[in-house]
């Protein structure tokens, strides 16, 4: 075994170590547990005062989910409909328009944000004007900001990739006729 | 005593426990008590019930007086805590079991408890009892009689359990998760006995939503030849998702005791496949499952333009009432509809969560004539019988009188919802549900557009095309200046041959030596050398500039290794002709 095969070795060894470790970390039962307890009771809580009509309290209490980091669909249209139902439409159109953005596919989401915004005097639209516009808001109807990024970027491979392509069967024409 | 007088005293008797019995039946206020019977033996056990009722959420414990004549057997405790409107309200149970050592007429002293700031006193209560021939009896009522031994209970002092009634349930039915935490009664160590009590824990419901108040209850229980004290205690839920699920270990911290230790004692996880629902729901439905019923009521049927009609529709029966999605009020012409909130009234009994939610809808007549208010459907998933169902009220008539000056229809047809904020989206909101949030939320995660290695696997595309690019460029360049790249890499070309040269210094290699060299002059001068002879090469090289010297070294070495070919002597051996050769080709490139 020579040296450098001694140090790959050695390297390696050193980052399952500390992959392992940190995995370990990670799996705390107790970490994960308490995490895990403290967003059920969370949820629960919320679902209970949405439930009991305390609307206000509930806004509050999904938001609570969201500062956590938590980013699920349901959390921004539950506080949206809490809003809306305290009587905060403004508040109400902000995470129904979040809501739409994760899930612009969504039925349920797409009609409530329609119907509350109709309800709402001037707050009919946030589409910029122009042919950009138009193009944003047409995408985000269908795709979320991550699905566009990645269709966009697929899109540029496939152009690039095409003109690799002309580009070198060109290339390949000139030798021949070379 | 004649035999007369001995049926009067019998009967006033009778008459006077029957009228004592009954009356400490009815509650004073907040409190009562009742007992099962007012006739038994000293066989028998009677059942005394104290019901503690407040509006706060902790309902006071009322003190148990000397209770002569009797023998306490057991006693157990039920709660249950209801929040109505916001509004709550408690009520707790306490049940003695009581057998009587003595005969007679035997009183149960009046209790006294200060509820909510006032004093309550029951009245007391009185029971004939007669002597019994030996043979104990079970106390009708008492839950612990169906309680078998648990397998694993052994001979320990201390023991608990976790099971659910039902390990098969469907998504949103309800199951009831017992905890049982088993207390030998002979055990020096018996936590009751403590200064702290034992503390439970209850376990992480992922996957569950939990409805109502944990419900207790105590008892004593003979198991394995032990008696034993059982504290029970009852969660009722309702799983969320389908699959497997596991009820985490739920715990019960006992504290230390002089030099006895503590510990925690940890139940088995529970495991519960709940089942999804089956496929083909109605429409209407909205994730109701139970046994429910759907009424709807009008304060009046007449009315006159512009009078607003209530409408009260209640949902009832069993399930998740809590968390059930809400009767869709149709649309009707001639109608504006506002929907004020559910009152939701949620109680359990049996074991079993129920309520009513209640809709109050105000409806205002916009045309005059005979309207129709249409049906109200709703639609459950029944887990007894494995179907869905859907209820549907009768639609309702209501005649509408012309308004005051005769007008037929309202000024507000067309017009939009109502200014104020609250009422603005009732029409709306009736159909506007939350979402069931999944049992496991995720992070939300950046966007891709604010990660770097997006951005480059953007440039890799580019990369890709710039290194197509420069390669064909190359490649165009190696075609057209072929000759020039071919005369550059000529020495390289024939240093490579030369090594390859075998070691045997033979004739052949001799031979391949000198085409080595021809072809570098070849190369080198654009055109073969192999057929020309010593004067023509020598005028070539002479016309390249070649200085004489190298051109006579090297027509001699070309003429030498040819006389070697023919088999003349004057050529040293191979590796001689390889360095020689070697030297002459760098000699050669240098000055052409």
């Amino acid at each position: 075994m020579n040296r450098w095969t001694k140090v790959i070795l050695g390297a390696c060894l050193v980052a399952a170590l500390l992959t392992g470790a940190t995995g370990l970390f990670r799996a705390m039962p107790g970490r994960a547990e308490t995490g895990r307890n403290a967003t059920a009771t969370a949820i629960q809580a919320a679902a209970q005062l949405y439930a009991q009509g305390d609307y206000g309290l509930a806004a509050q209490a999904y938001g609570q989910l969201i500062d956590q980091g938590y980013g699920n669909v349901e959390l921004y249209y539950n506080r949206g409909l809490a809003h809306y139902r305290a009587g905060d439409l403004p508040q109400a159109l902000t995470n129904l328009r979040q809501a739409a953005l994760l899930a612009p596919r969504n039925g349920q989401v797409r009609a409530a944000l329609a119907e509350i915004a109709a309800a709402a005097p001037g707050a009919a639209s946030v589409q910029a004007p122009g042919l950009y516009g138009t193009l944003a808001a047409l995408s985000s109807r269908w795709l979320t900001h991550n699905e566009l990024a990645l269709l966009a970027l697929g899109i540029w491979t496939l152009v690039v990739g095409g003109l690799l392509t002309a580009m070198l069967g060109r290339g390949g024409d000139t030798r021949a006729s070379g | 005593m004649n035999r007369f007088r001995r049926v009067i005293l019998t009967a006033g008797l009778a008459a006077v426990l029957a009228v004592a019995t009954t009356v400490g039946a009815f509650a004073r206020g907040g409190l009562s008590a009742t007992v099962d019977r007012d006739v038994l033996t000293t066989d028998d056990i009677l059942t005394l019930t104290i019901v503690v009722s407040s509006s706060a959420a902790d309902a006071p414990k009322p003190q148990l007086p000397d209770l002569v004549g009797f023998t306490v057997a057991g006693s157990s405790t039920s709660s249950q805590l209801s929040i109505v409107n916001g509004a709550v309200s408690s009520s707790v149970a306490y049940t003695y079991r009581l057998q009587p050592y003595e005969t007679g007429t035997l009183t149960i002293p009046a209790f006294t408890a200060t509820i909510d700031g006032q004093t309550y006193t029951t009245d007391p209560i009185t029971v004939a009892v007669s002597q019994g021939t030996g043979a104990a009896t079970q106390a009708p009522g008492n839950g612990a009689g169906s309680l078998q031994a648990p397998a694993k209970l052994g001979n320990q002092d201390l023991f608990v359990e976790a099971e659910v009634d039902n390990p098969t349930p469907y998504v949103g039915e309800q199951i009831t998760y017992t905890f049982r935490f088993y207390e030998a009664a002979d055990s020096l160590f018996m936590p009751s006995l403590f200064m702290n009590q034992p503390s439970y824990s209850p376990p992480a419901l992922t996957g569950f939503w939990s409805e109502g108040e944990i419900q207790n209850e105590s008892y004593q229980v003979a198991l394995n030849g032990r008696v034993y004290t059982v504290t029970e205690l009852r969660s009722f839920l309702f799983p969320t998702a389908a699959g497997e699920q596991t009820i985490d270990p739920a715990q019960v911290t006992v504290p230390g005791f002089g030099f006895q230790p503590g510990g925690v004692l940890q139940s088995e996880p529970v495991r519960v496949d709940v089942q999804p629902l089956p496929t083909g729901a109605p429409a209407g439905f909205t994730g109701a499952v139970g046994q429910f019923d759907l009424q709807t009521e009008l304060d009046v049927h007449e009315t006159s333009l512009d009078e607003p009609v209530m409408a009260t529709v209640t949902l009832s029966g069993w399930g998740n009432i809590g968390t059930a999605g809400d009767p869709v009020w149709p649309q009707s012409d001639g109608w504006r509809a506002f929907t004020g909130d559910a009152q939701v009234d949620t109680v359990v009994q049996n074991g079993r969560i129920g309520g009513t939610r209640v809709y109050e809808h105000t409806l205002i007549p916009i045309e005059a004539g005979e309207l129709t208010l249409p049906a109200v459907a709703y639609s459950y998933f029944d887990p007894s019988a494995g179907e869905y169902r859907t209820l549907t009220t009768a639609a309702e008539t209501v005649a509408v009188a012309p308004g005051p000056n005769g007008e037929l229809a309202s000024a507000a047809v067309g017009s939009n919802a109502p200014t104020d904020s609250a009422g603005a989206g009732d029409e709306v909101a009736i159909a506007l549900q939350p979402m069931p949030l999944p049992a496991t939320l995720t992070m939300a995660k950046a966007p891709l557009t604010t990660q770097p290695w997006y951005w480059a696997i953007w440039l890799m595309p580019l990369a890709a095309l710039g290194t197509g690019f420069a390669w064909q460029q190359r490649q165009v360049y190696r075609l057209r200046n072929a000759d020039a790249i071919r005369r550059s890499q000529a020495h390289k070309t024939a240093k490579r041959a030369l090594a390859r040269l075998p070691d045997s210094g033979d004739d052949a290699t001799v031979a391949r030596a000198g085409r080595i060299l021809t072809d570098f002059l070849a190369v080198k001068l654009g055109r073969p050398i192999a057929g020309a002879t010593a004067a023509e090469l020598t005028a070539t090289l002479s016309h390249r500039n070649v200085s004489p010297a190298l051109i006579a070294e090297v027509t001699g070495t070309l003429a030498a290794m040819e006389a070697r070919r023919y088999g003349m002597a004057g050529v040293s051996g191979k590796g001689d002709v390889r360095v020689e050769i070697e030297g002459l080709i760098g000699k050669l490139d240098r000055e052409l």
